[in-house]
């Protein structure tokens, strides 16, 4: 992707060049940022803003490779300054004030979301409750290395262990669930 | 840090990514990763697939791109005039006489339907505007107010040699005068060439009308021409493609840029969309019925608190501004 150079060759004060970037990154980045963030239009508020710097900062720009790890890494801070923001207004803000009704639950039966249910909690004990603690607490992989102490790599392993047995025990599920999935991606 | 294409997923990584955990540099391993084979990609899908269905809600949903990049030029558009050009803060409406006077306005949807033909004029620098009023100045110091949902084009070199520009929507020019390069703005298929004064162009599906306020203008298409004077309005017909004379100016189509109004028999609801824009403000009706109350009444270049004390009084309502927020309530009512 020799983006860098046309993208300099138009270098307007109309942002040529990191709208070409935007185009080349937005989905990658946006992804990334959802995983910190787990909210789309939050991912897409950050992806904004760091591209906003970025065009601040066009006259600065070298090559294409520079500019990736500073999109990168711009995202992940901006991301973890948002999650800062929104503890402290959960603080003020009532719990639970989020719709009950979530269209997206539709499209997921029932019957399959119980069976990686099922699934989980067959998962070796401590498998289960380091993934547990992950995936339904939303705890930092730190902060579950300090409540049972253990080291933050034994968390990352546990986790990688239990998706991987997830994902053999239910290989036949996840076929219909990737054709679903596929439409909204 | 890199994971080799053919490499089989790394559920270790893959679970620090899918859980927020993963650094800059792991995110973009696992992009490389992904784009280097669509089987890994295939991959990843059924992994995130499995993750999203454990819990409620959607899971990652790319918003619409195109729409993203969109959104996102107008807020460059917005912090470009910001840095590049200083927004003068007063409309200088009562120093006109230093230049010309020029608004166009034109409904978006023409040009919806219409085939931009000006391209032509290889136009690279843009500004446009949301449900903002953006406050501009061009290379040549003419200033250019863009009302909503409007797009203004030029080329980088305006003011080298002539000063062409590209209309869609409404926008209203503070032209400064120089004869040896004339001011075009191109409007759907006509152009307006500004002779020397002060008008205003109205367009709709079916019309283009310029109203002309002091001086003259010139309205063409190919060698059909017509010369629109001060209390005239030209009308361009988009089906005939004729051009005629009437009288007539709407000054408070031209307000959100002069601030200059003159509301006869208008409605509470009329008067705040024409002040929300010419003032940057947003108003909030403690009772919808509000909204349907007539007033009568002219501004000069007024401010706003002014307006607002004229419609406090007239209506015998209540208006109270936060910030940019007017609240308007029946009196004693909050």
């Amino acid at each position: 992707m020799d983006l860098h150079k046309a993208a300099k060759q138009e270098q307007t004060h109309d942002g040529g060049v990191v709208v070409q970037y935007f185009h080349a990154y937005f989905e990658v980045l946006h992804r990334y940022a959802y995983t910190i963030l787990r909210d789309n239009d939050e991912a897409k508020d950050a992806v904004q803003a760091v591209f906003l710097k970025l065009w601040e900062k066009r006259e600065a720009l070298n090559e294409e490779q520079s500019v990736k790890s500073y999109l990168y890494t711009a995202v992940y801070h901006q991301c973890l300054n948002m999650k800062r923001h929104q503890k402290i207004k959960e603080k003020y803000v009532a719990e639970n004030d989020k719709p009950i009704y979530d269209p997206g639950n539709d499209l997921i039966s029932k019957e399959r979301s119980n069976q990686i249910l099922r699934e989980i909690e067959n998962l070796p004990p401590q498998c289960r409750l380091i993934f547990s603690k992950s995936r339904f607490e939303g705890k930092k992989y730190a902060e579950i290395a300090a409540e049972l102490s253990l080291s933050v790599k034994t968390v990352e392993v546990q986790i990688g262990k239990a998706l991987r047995t997830l994902r053999q025990k239910l290989l036949g599920i996840m076929m219909i669930i990737t054709s679903f999935f596929i439409v909204k991606f | 840090m890199s994971i080799s294409s053919d490499q089989p997923m790394d559920m270790e990584l893959l679970g620090k990514y899918l859980s927020g955990e993963a650094s800059p540099e792991e995110a973009m391993a696992i992009d490389e990763w992904l784009a280097a084979d669509p089987e890994n990609r295939r991959q990843f899908q059924e992994i995130t697939a499995l993750w999203e269905n454990m819990t409620p809600g959607k899971g990652h949903q790319l918003p619409d791109k195109t729409e993203a990049v969109q959104e996102f030029k107008r807020l460059l558009t917005k912090k470009g005039i910001a840095t590049v050009h200083p927004i003068r803060k007063v409309f200088p409406y009562k120093s006109i006489a230093a230049g010309l006077l020029l608004l166009v306005c034109a409904t978006s949807a023409y040009f919806l339907l219409y085939k931009k033909p000006a391209d032509t004029l290889i136009s690279k620098v843009v500004k446009q505007t949301n449900a903002d009023v953006l406050r501009d100045t061009l290379p040549d110091h003419s200033v250019v107010v863009l009302n909503s949902f409007s797009q203004l084009k030029y080329a980088p070199n305006f003011n080298e040699k002539k000063r062409e520009l590209l209309l869609q929507g409404q926008a209203w020019f503070d032209v400064t005068a120089d004869p040896q390069k004339p001011f075009v703005v191109q409007v759907g298929d006509i152009h307006i060439k500004v002779l020397g004064t002060s008008f205003n162009v109205i367009q709709d599906t079916n019309h283009i009308a310029v109203s002309v306020k002091t001086g003259a203008i010139l309205m063409y298409r190919g060698a059909d021409n017509i010369t629109v004077k001060a209390g005239q309005k030209g009308v361009y017909n988009v089906g005939s493609q004729h051009f005629s004379l009437s009288d007539a100016v709407n000054i408070n189509s031209m307000g959100y840029a002069t601030r200059v109004f003159n509301f006869e028999n208008a409605t509470l609801k009329e008067v705040t969309t024409e002040l929300s824009k010419a003032y940057n403000v947003k108003f909030i009706f403690g009772n919808q019925a509000l909204e349907n109350n007539t007033i009568s009444s002219s501004f000069e270049d007024k401010p706003l608190e002014y307006i607002l004390e004229v419609i406090s009084i007239t209506l015998n309502v209540e208006c109270r501004k936060e910030q940019n927020i007017v609240y308007i309530s029946e009196m004693g009512k909050k």
